[in-house]
């Protein structure tokens, strides 16, 4: 009897150590591939911009994002971007991409306007403000950063 | 052999958590470490961790399995080893839980944000099962030496 509950307790300690050092490998596998796939996406090469963008002939604006996946685990990719004019937001939009490891995806965000809305913009040019988030492990931890470009006026 | 075990233990601990912080920070530059809070805030709580592991670690290393203060230890050792990873992924400021919004000097309204809420939660798990189990090899030492299987 006292031998079985010596047992037991063993392979409970043992247990305990593996779910501790299990937990550590997640944690450092998951920071290893939010760094890579953020900066990969981040940087893209000398020259090249992260954001490409674009106005179609509708009046389209296109946002155009290369995302990289340079970890481990799976990723999803996500770009959210508004337009700001006289502090009000004009037009939003949010699209998602999920890639496998050492997968590259691209990511399309169309923003439409009224023409009442073109015209607004025309006089003031609006504040562009972005948001890239990368999440790993089940989409249960993150990484992401968030900028403005151009001036509210 | 006891003694040696134990003093070579708390030196790891003050090589970990006193001298190598102090050795690296100091020779990282400040706007790199700018969204962590000032070094010696860092340095300093560093050092205190040290502290405290080394010293527990002697104590742990010192006294008999069976004596209520080895499981004491234990449970102090490992709620300041959770401390240390909170503060650290917490950015110095453990209230966040593992969730970050940091601005960084780089551009205008440039933030940085992280979300390790989900290892904390993991990490915190894995404490309440090592402190579980702690609790029962504690006991079943005592039961053991009560009963005359183990001596001193």
């Amino acid at each position: 009897m006292l031998k079985i509950q010596i047992n037991s307790i063993k392979i409970l300690s043992l247990s305990a150590t593996f779910t501790g050092l299990l937990v550590f490998a997640f944690f450092a596998i998951s920071i290893f591939t939010l760094l890579t796939s953020l900066m990969g996406t981040m940087t893209p090469g000398e020259g090249q911009e992260p954001i490409k963008i674009e106005i179609s002939p509708k009046g389209e604006t296109i946002f155009t994002l290369k995302a990289v996946n340079s970890g481990l685990l799976a990723i999803t990719t996500k770009l959210n971007i508004k337009l700001i004019s006289k502090d009000k937001v004009v037009a939003q939009g949010q699209k998602a991409i999920k890639l496998l490891p050492k997968e590259k995806g691209e990511l399309k965000l169309r923003l439409a306007f009224t023409k009442s809305q073109m015209e607004e913009l025309q006089e003031t040019p609006p504040k562009i403000s972005f948001s890239l988030e990368t999440r790993t492990f089940f989409d249960l931890a993150g990484m992401g950063v968030s900028a403005q470009m151009g001036e509210d006026k | 052999m006891k003694i040696l075990k134990a003093l070579l233990g708390a030196a790891f601990y003050i090589v970990l958590f006193v001298y190598w912080p102090r050795l690296t920070l100091t020779n990282v530059p400040s706007d790199i470490l700018g969204p962590l809070g000032p070094v010696e805030n860092i340095l300093m709580t560093s050092t205190v961790v040290g502290i405290v592991l080394a010293l527990l670690f002697v104590i742990k290393t010192l006294t008999a399995k069976q004596n209520p203060l080895n499981l004491v230890v234990l449970v102090v050792s490992e709620l300041v080893g959770f401390y240390v990873f909170l503060f650290f992924i917490s950015f110095g400021n453990p209230i966040n839980f593992g969730r970050v919004e940091k601005a960084i000097p780089i551009g205008p309204g440039v933030t940085v944000k992280f979300d390790f809420r989900i290892f904390v939660q993991l990490t915190l798990v894995v404490l309440v099962f090592r402190v579980a189990v702690g609790i029962l090899e504690f006991y079943n030492v005592r039961c053991k030496s009560a009963t005359g299987n183990i001596t001193k």
